[in-house]
């Protein structure tokens, strides 16, 4: 009976979207509604008014700066709590189940992650000093360099790569992308412009348009370096095991 | 040509989401869900919203499975069986 | 002219492998039968799609990427077909006998 109604209920809602789908604008459609007040303001002016060629970055962090900065800091207060619940791991007595296992990953393996990881993370650094030109970015370079991360964590174990990245090198970075950002907005206010001005007025306008490259490129560096390190943490934080959690479970 | 690729794709996206939740194999599951976020990619760029696409195939298909797979790991693999 | 048909030729092979690995996985029975047809839809499957759609794209700088993009799939691929069949013998996960000739190792699962 209570599934008889879950479904009925679920098969209403989805009449009820597919009916407003349908009414909805075409795809495209320059008469939109969402195209015809702020979208050619943005597609006309970034270029010359966030000086950001990827016209998504120009408006993730210049035109709605103040949105993005509020994303941010929801995003890392979110994961700083994961790790909170995770707990933070001890110096010295990093270990999982990776390290012990009784199938050792062989000499082709190792030497392949050896030689793709270093690749990995160079793509990622291009994918973010490249968010301000190409898509991509700060969130999805951090990700990748999470990504090559794990790769590395399976083959050489928690402790190879904890060892190379350890938390006092993970700790202070994983808020730079907050902080990046704010840093940023408030050089804008010494800049002599409000919070989060990239183009100061205090500078010459001829080298403004290189300051909000500049500074664009920044904020994404930060935001890259915060996400790859959260991650890092997080999956340390997950596959490390230790006694006392063994005993409580 | 279009709209046939995107229907196959949405009927790909909603069959593998029924898959995912209806599975009761934990790490089958998972992997369905990372078909799922990778499908789900695809149709980001479909969209021609390629920072999407990136975000959802990185962090998606790529950062959340393995986590997925670590808390599977840590926990057991099977659903519990229902007791009546 | 030439171009696209290569392409399209390329491409065609490509999804052919990608069929016939697929259907391997489903109807092979144990994990080492299934790494063999597996492992064909990653290296020659995808990597002749990717040359077909480098051909395609002609002298720009789309193709370098693809060829790169070849080159990491031909790679991690292989590697991880190793891994995997390697973690699989050393678990002693065991294999698939025709009925009637079976071993005590392993439940062939």
């Amino acid at each position: 009976m209570k599934n008889l109604l879950a479904l009925l209920f679920i098969i209403a809602l989805a009449a009820l979207l597919l009916y407003v789908a349908a009414n909805m604008p075409p795809m495209g459609d320059p008469d939109n509604p969402t195209a015809t007040h702020v979208i050619p303001r943005y597609l006309e002016g970034a270029e010359k008014e966030t000086h950001t060629e990827n016209v998504i970055t120009g408006i993730i962090l210049n035109y709605r700066g103040y949105d993005t900065m509020g994303e941010v800091t929801v995003i890392f207060s979110a994961l700083a709590a994961v790790l909170a619940v995770l707990g933070r791991e001890r110096r010295g007595r990093i270990h999982a189940y990776v390290d012990r296992s009784t199938v050792p990953s062989s000499v082709i393996v190792r030497t392949m992650v050896r030689f793709l990881v270093p690749l990995i993370v160079l793509f990622s650094v291009y994918t973010i000093l490249h968010g301000e030109i190409s898509p991509g970015g700060g969130f999805q370079g951090g990700a990748i360099i999470g990504g090559s991360m794990i790769v590395f964590t399976t083959i050489f174990g928690l402790y190879e790569s904890s060892r190379r990245i350890p938390q006092k090198v993970r700790f202070p970075l994983e808020g730079s992308a907050v902080v990046t950002f704010f840093l940023v907005g408030v050089l804008g206010m010494v800049g002599g412009g409000n919070f989060l001005t990239y183009a100061w007025p205090r500078v010459a306008a001829g080298l403004q348009p290189a300051l909000v490259t500049w500074l664009t490129v920044l904020v994404e560096i930060g935001i890259g370096l915060g996400g790859a390190m959260v991650l890092t943490s997080i999956l340390f934080c997950m596959i490390r095991e230790e006694e006392e959690i063994a005993v409580v479970a | 040509m279009g709209t046939a690729l995107n229907l196959v794709f949405i009927a790909l996206l909603v069959a593998t989401a029924l898959l995912a939740v209806f599975a009761r194999d934990l790490l089958a599951a998972v992997i369905i869900f990372s078909v799922y976020s990778l499908i789900m990619a695809l149709m980001w760029q479909r969209l021609q919203a390629p920072d999407l696409a990136l975000t959802e195939a990185a962090v998606g298909a790529g950062v959340t499975t393995v986590l997925f797979v670590v808390t599977i790991f840590k926990t057991r693999r099977r659903e519990e069986e229902e007791k009546e | 002219m030439a171009k696209d048909i290569v392409a399209g030729v390329l491409c065609c092979v490509g999804t052919f492998f990608f069929l016939l690995g697929t259907t391997g996985l489903l109807r092979m029975p144990d994990i080492f039968t299934r790494l063999h047809p597996s492992t064909k839809c990653d290296t020659l499957g995808a990597c002749s799609i990717i040359i077909g759609l480098a051909v395609y794209s002609g002298w720009s700088w789309e193709m370098p990427k693809l060829v790169v993009i070849a080159c990491f799939l031909l790679l991690s691929s292989a590697t991880c077909g190793h891994a995997i069949g390697r973690s699989a013998l050393r678990r002693d996960i065991g294999y698939w006998r025709r009925k009637g000739t079976e071993v005590e190792d392993g439940d062939g699962a």
